[in-house]
């Protein structure tokens, strides 16, 4: 696997690749290879049907949701009802 | 000692609850020096303590066997009031302000939480090592893993530490587990259970289950959570087995499926014939057949957890609970990225990297769509073999639980769930069983696969093992023969 490839996959991700990035598409190669062999699984003669026996799901319904403050009650600093995260240098 | 030993002592106000709920939190907190199986006791004083004294001081007459049964719940269920943490930095200070499905059911029941316990982070691995908490040790033999990723929860029943103990099982967090430590471990139907409250891996496999150390006790801790929630839109609840479990064999068609067999150590393949010939003796009917598609359950499986993990994880971002980045950044990406990056342990950034390149454009239609394909096929493959046995009898793990520490690559690790994930993608109930004992003297567990919904024959099969073979007892080290 190319670099810019694994770096786009870390990006999609929301992680921060590790500088040497490198070290670890070996790894990476492999784990893809080891779970990618379901792409040549072959499928002839299999019963695809889709059965509803398995996952059965009730009719959608609006249930009342939590009070916005208990469910914000761990979340960190506020500021004007908005979240606050540490900007460059430290400053909030 | 077993809920119904307990309940017995209980009744003839042998021991008082107070008692009893002590006893096994002094146990617990002794033993956890040992095993690491818990990372947060609750007692009488605790939110959950008063809960179970303010629903039973409404319910005097709660006449559950489950009343005042001290228990462990796996650190993935949400608990008013109490870390839930699914053993990662990322949720070391998250405390839900409500309840999961389950843990109200039991408290209903009059049970009394005493601990929450270690795993795998966010349920990911199958040996309990992944845990920002570090690694569970198996009370059979300390220097083993229990297994996972519901380790602590298995560790915890089988040291004695907890009477019986909640877990969750994706690909077989709560078989392979309760197998290494010599525990019986049910992954009910999907749907039996209610998943509300349950911090998703994978929501389409995701199931909770219990962790017991009888077939008995796991029965009655499946009637008291398989109850229909209309907060979990695939809930449908269950049956009750508990009164149907009788160890009743006879006329039972048990498949041997020979790819499950394949490549297993003497050791543990010998234990597994022990039970065939158990059930057979028993009156069960013996039959040879083939599951050729087991080669392509397992990479199906890593493909669809994967991806929906990368999806389900996605939410963590820091901002509006759980840990966030104490450094500098130069703009809220860069904020989400390092407070994951951070946040999460080396496998789940794995999985979640899987999970988003199987999903993205150019790879869909190999990977994932393929694996909903053999998703599917693997379902059919069990529909048709469910025409002629009415259950399979498996190993549940492929190897003996290996040492801590011991420098398996992450696909060496993966390989390891090949029996155990098939269920998981077919939404069937299994169950892990004790069978014997392996060459280092480690617990062997049977697994007992069944249609949708049949809890009661694959219990009745269990026991049936239980009944001949015996059951390894809470303390360490120690076995019941029953023969």
């Amino acid at each position: 696997m190319q670099t810019s490839e694994l770096l786009k996959i870390f990006t999609l991700a929301k992680l921060t690749a590790p500088e040497n990035v490198e070290t670890i598409s070996g790894e990476f190669e492999a784990v893809v290879g080891f779970a990618g062999a379901v792409s040549s699984a072959d499928l002839s003669g299999a019963d695809l049907s889709e059965t509803d026996e398995i996952y059965p799901l009730r009719p959608d319904e609006v249930m009342p949701g939590a009070d916005r403050d208990l469910i914000l009650s761990n979340a960190g600093e506020s500021v004007l009802g908005y979240f606050a995260a540490r900007g460059k240098g430290g400053a909030k | 000692m077993t809920i119904l030993e307990a309940r017995t002592l209980l009744d003839a106000r042998k021991i008082s609850p107070t008692e009893l709920a002590r006893e096994y939190t002094e146990r617990a907190k002794a033993l956890n020096s040992k095993t690491n199986a818990v990372i947060t006791f609750t007692d009488g004083s605790s939110e959950a303590g008063r809960q179970t004294d303010e629903t039973v001081a409404k319910n005097p007459t709660v006449s559950s066997p489950l009343r005042d049964i001290p228990y462990v719940l796996k650190d993935n269920i949400s608990t008013k009031g109490i870390l839930t943490s699914c053993a990662s930095k990322m949720l070391s200070n998250y405390v839900p302000f409500y309840n999961a499905f389950v843990y109200d059911a039991l408290t209903s029941c009059g049970a009394v939480l005493i601990g929450k316990t270690n795993m795998d982070e966010f349920a990911m691995g199958s040996t309990s090592e992944t845990s920002c908490f570090g690694p569970v040790h198996n009370p059979r033999n300390l220097s083993r893993v229990p297994g996972g990723s519901s380790g602590g929860s298995a560790s915890a029943v089988a040291s004695g530490a907890a009477v019986f103990a909640i877990g969750s099982d994706t690909g077989g967090s709560i078989r392979q587990p309760a197998a290494f430590c010599g525990a019986v471990g049910l992954k009910p139907t999907y749907g039996a259970v209610s998943r509300r409250g349950l911090i998703a891996y994978a929501s389409s496999l995701d199931q909770i289950g219990p962790i017991a150390q009888t077939v008995r006790d796991a029965g009655i801790v499946f009637d008291a959570i398989a109850l229909k929630d209309n907060g979990d839109m695939t809930s449908r609840g269950a049956q009750s087995v508990s009164d149907r479990l009788t160890g009743d064999v006879r006329g039972m068609r048990v498949g041997i499926a020979r790819e499950f067999y394949e490549n297993l150590p003497s050791d543990i393949a010998a234990r597994l014939q022990d039970a065939a010939k158990t059930l057979e003796k028993n009156g069960a009917v013996l039959t040879e057949i083939s599951f050729p598609r087991l080669k392509d359950a397992l990479p199906a499986y890593y493909i669809l957890a994967c991806a929906e993990a990368s999806s389900n994880l996605a939410r963590f971002d820091g901002i509006r609970y759980g840990y966030h980045t104490p450094d500098a950044t130069v703009s809220l990406d860069d904020f989400i990225r390092r407070t994951r990056t951070e946040g999460f342990g080396e496998e789940v950034r794995r999985r979640i990297l899987l999970g988003t390149y199987v999903l993205s454009a150019g790879y869909y239609d190999a990977y994932y769509g393929k694996a909903q394909l053999v998703r599917r096929a693997v379902a059919g493959d069990f529909r048709k073999l469910f025409e002629s046995v009415d259950i399979l009898l498996t190993p549940t793990a492929p190897t003996s639980p290996p040492e801590i520490g011991a420098a398996l690559s992450p696909v060496e690790l993966y390989q390891t769930d090949i029996c155990t994930v098939p269920v998981n993608i077919a939404g069937l109930p299994g169950v892990s069983v004790p069978c014997g004992r392996d060459n280092f003297g480690m617990p062997v567990g049977a697994q007992i696969i069944g249609k949708a919904f049949s809890e009661a024959t694959i219990l009745n099969a269990a026991l049936a093992i239980e009944n001949e073979i015996g059951s390894f007892s809470a303390e360490a080290g120690s076995y019941t023969d029953g023969r």
